[in-house]
């Protein structure tokens, strides 16, 4: 920290002014919570939790944990699907654009359809979706429905799709939802790579596009999306609402079963849960590190291939490989797509007995005996969103508008602080963060939960906000200053207005991530403060299907108009053609 | 008479020293042209002229605009003009809004700043385009936009950073006179950062020669 101590030396003809602290303070907050967060969990889980008259060290906990029933397969089931699940996105969402866009420019026609559905995928809540899946792969589910007559079925049949205790329904949600996720950063960072001239070189050497793409685009590709790969994976370790939802119960997979033990009113299952959640921090350290081996392993690869020299590969197996990862995806994609729909269908069925592939009876009574109840957590998830977006929004304004008064160098410096929320494991640090709230006797209240989403929603708003912002053409600043505008009105009446669409989508993004988080808000808000996402997977144990597909519905609902509207307001201003 | 004066410019990038110290006067009457390769400072003389130094270069010397010092004050006090390459007109901006953004808050009234704007649109040739799309504009046109924007703004000097380099060559003589004559007709000391002799034989007045080592001119 001593570096965030340093005053920063400004150009004297810059006015700074307090701007200079905002990227200092962000990262001291970001580095405060998860810092704070990693203390309360060590602390009880090395013995000492004085409210429990425990205030001396010992391994008692970790060794509760570890001898804890089920833990052990709770914790291989974790990294067996969370590892799977990021290899089998980051396979498909890469395949997708190799096939589809190697290019980046989005101008293949073939491929344009199906970017767009992904990208709508990525816009539906993660809760909807593991939800709407659920509707879509249980036993009784949408899918054997429309296959009944083909398997003449009259009963829902005995198996476990769901729920499965390898944890591959867990996983085939993470890879639905992250692909596309993959498939979207990919593109970013492949549009910044300016791969034509790369390959019109390669061409020129004689060497095939379907070759020399993943010899030369692919190792630069992968470095640029290296901190998103490693998010997702860290995600995967440790989301809890899809894994309640989708995932093995008995045991159920680590992180669900720290909240089980976190929420148990025997005070010293905390203590066994920290020590747990030590576990869990190990967990995902011990799947980085494997990530890690699988890196340098494929790099290995890689430049053997390179170094061959190896012009061309057969036909028959680009073709095999492309029609295996286009096959792959579009399942992946039609299951999502397939999710929502089936969500839709129950939250408006009144009588949907089990062979019919439609309900045979439709009504808006669900809705309407569903809406009483569903106003508090509606407006809760919404002023959330809408306060949290804000508050990133002008944060993250704050510290690009430093960066180009003091200098892109000192602004940058530290940035990689802002993701740490994104590669920490949940469970853990949030668990010891909660404590720590409850020790400033915060827990519960709005401010909590608003701090605890922040600190999600600020690294996304922040990245989707800094690429363009930085790519502006700063001559377009200077003439503004030598106009006589002053920085402020430069960065209102100058930049704002040219970086509308990515203003426009950041806010979108912070909305949508707001509105998904789950365990953020459980554990600031002590259960006190409801929203969509909790109410959703706190209704899932009671398994109506027709409220929860009104519950799902809607977040999904609400989600894409947020996004439509900010493509609509990105739009670039329309002259009028009159002279 | 205006004039802007240069006193013992040091220009060093990550501590090496670019050129300097320099010490030069721009009056009205003799427009001053800068000459070198790329990369030996001459652009970022503007940029320290107008007080918008990247962070990798330091400077030290003084700039005074009839007699006013104006290093130190921020960029929107120093009453520079500067046309770079590219036109830069705002693209979410009509060419008539581009103007009035530049125009000077002292002329107040919706009316009276329209009429001001009009009135340069009719001097640059530009009269009927003034709730144009910039990017409809022809090259010619956006040029005129451009420059009478700076004008519009009321600056006490005049500061061109290549701004003849990317027009095609009919056009490139025809603005090249243009400039040269408003700047003369508005007694505005003018600036000129270029690589091409011809650019400096239509200013007419003394040529700076920047080697990359260091050598004052006049």
């Amino acid at each position: 920290m001593d570096r965030a101590l340093r005053p920063v030396k400004s150009p004297p003809l810059l006015h700074a002014g307090a701007a200079a602290l905002v990227p200092l303070a962000v990262q001291a907050v970001v580095i405060g919570s998860v810092g704070l967060g990693l203390l309360f969990l060590a602390l009880p889980a090395f013995g000492y939790l004085p409210a429990l008259g425990r205030d001396g060290f010992d391994l008692a906990p970790l060794r509760a944990a570890l001898s804890y029933p089920g833990l052990v397969t709770a914790a291989a089931t974790t990294l067996v699907s969370g590892l799977l699940a990021t290899i089998v996105a980051l396979v498909l969402g890469i395949g997708t654009i190799a096939v589809l866009d190697p290019l980046g420019r989005g101008d293949r026609r073939s491929g344009r359809w199906l970017r767009r559905a992904m990208l709508a995928l990525i816009a539906s809540p993660h809760v909807a979706v593991a939800v709407g899946l659920a509707f879509l792969l249980a036993p009784s589910g949408w899918l054997l429905r429309l296959a009944a007559p083909l398997l003449a079925l009259d009963r829902p049949p005995d198996y476990l799709l769901v729920n499965d205790r390898a944890g591959l329904a867990l996983a085939l949600v993470l890879v639905v939802k992250e692909t596309p996720f993959i498939l979207a950063v990919g593109l970013g960072a492949l549009h910044r790579l300016d791969a034509e001239p790369q390959l019109r070189i390669c061409r020129s050497l004689g060497y095939a596009d379907s070759i020399a793409w993943p010899k030369i685009i692919l190792p630069q590709l992968y470095r640029l999306i290296r901190l998103p790969v490693f998010a997702v994976l860290a995600y995967g370790l440790s989301v809890v609402d899809l894994s309640i939802i989708l995932g093995p119960s008995l045991p159920p997979t680590l992180p669900v079963l720290i909240l089980r033990l976190t929420v148990d009113p025997d005070l010293s299952s905390r203590m066994t849960a920290a020590g747990a959640g030590l576990l869990q921090i190990g967990l995902v350290a011990a799947a980085f590190g494997i990530w890690c081996g699988i890196e340098s392993l494929a790099a290995r690869m890689i430049k053997g291939g390179t170094m061959s020299g190896r012009r061309a590969v057969p036909a028959w197996i680009t073709s095999i490989i492309r029609r295996s990862i286009l096959g792959v995806a579009g399942i992946a994609l039609m299951l999502g797509l397939a999710a929502i729909a089936a969500m839709a269908l129950w939250s408006v069925a009144e009588v949907w007995r089990f062979p019919d592939p439609v309900p045979s009876a439709f009504s808006l009574q669900t809705w309407d005996s569903v809406a009483g109840a569903l106003a508090l957590p509606l407006w809760n998830s919404i002023g959330l969103a809408a306060a949290a977006t804000a508050l990133a929004l002008a944060t993250a304004v704050a510290c690009l508008e430093f960066e180009d008064r003091i200098g892109a160098a000192a602004g940058r410096r530290g940035q990689w602080i802002l993701f740490l929320p994104l590669l920490a494991p949940e469970m853990g640090f949030l668990f010891g963060l909660e404590v720590a709230a409850g020790r400033l006797g915060v827990t519960g209240s709005a401010g909590a939960v608003l701090w605890f989403h922040l600190l999600f929603v600020f690294p996304y708003v922040f990245f989707s906000l800094s690429e363009p912002w930085r790519a502006l053409d700063t001559r377009y600043a200077r003439t503004a200053r030598c106009l006589g505008a002053g920085p402020w009105r430069v960065l209102l009446r100058v930049k704002a207005p040219l970086l509308r669409a990515p203003l426009a989508l950041g806010i979108a993004v912070g909305l949508s991530v707001s509105l998904s988080l789950y365990l953020p808000t459980v554990l600031a808000g002590a259960g006190r403060i409801t929203t969509l996402a909790t109410e959703t997977v706190a209704l899932y144990g009671g398994g109506d299907r027709r409220v929860l597909g009104v519950y799902a519905i809607l977040q999904t609902a609400l989600t894409a108009a947020i996004f439509t509207a900010a493509v609509l307001l990105g739009r670039p201003r329309r002259f009028h053609r009159s002279a | 008479m205006n004039t802007l004066e240069i006193s013992g410019l040091v220009l060093r990038l990550h501590g090496r020293s670019l050129f300097g110290p320099l010490s030069f006067t721009v009056t009205a009457d003799r427009p001053t042209t800068i000459m070198g390769p790329s990369g030996c400072g001459k652009s970022s003389l503007l940029n320290w002229l107008i007080g918008m130094l990247p962070e990798a270069f330091s400077a030290e010397g003084t700039a005074r605009l009839d007699g006013r010092a104006i290093d130190g004050l921020p960029p929107e006090q120093r009453s520079l003009g500067i046309l770079f390459q590219d036109d830069l007109l705002f693209p979410h901006l009509t060419v008539a809004e581009n103007l009035a953004f530049a125009l000077p808050p002292g002329i107040k009234g919706r009316a009276a700043r329209e009429r001001v704007v009009a009135r340069a649109l009719e001097e640059a040739g530009l009269a009927g385009l003034a709730a144009r799309d910039p990017a409809t504009l022809s090259g010619g046109q956006r040029a005129r936009a451009a420059l009478m924007r700076a004008l519009i703004s009321a600056p006490q000097a005049l500061l061109l950073d290549e701004p003849f380099n990317k027009l095609d060559s009919a056009l490139r003589e025809r603005f090249r006179a243009t400039v040269f004559e408003t700047a003369r007709l508005r007694h505005l000391p003018v600036l000129l950062v270029s690589h091409d002799p011809a650019d400096a034989a239509a200013a007419g007045g003394p040529v700076i020669t920047l080697d990359g080592i260091s050598s004052p001119g006049n």
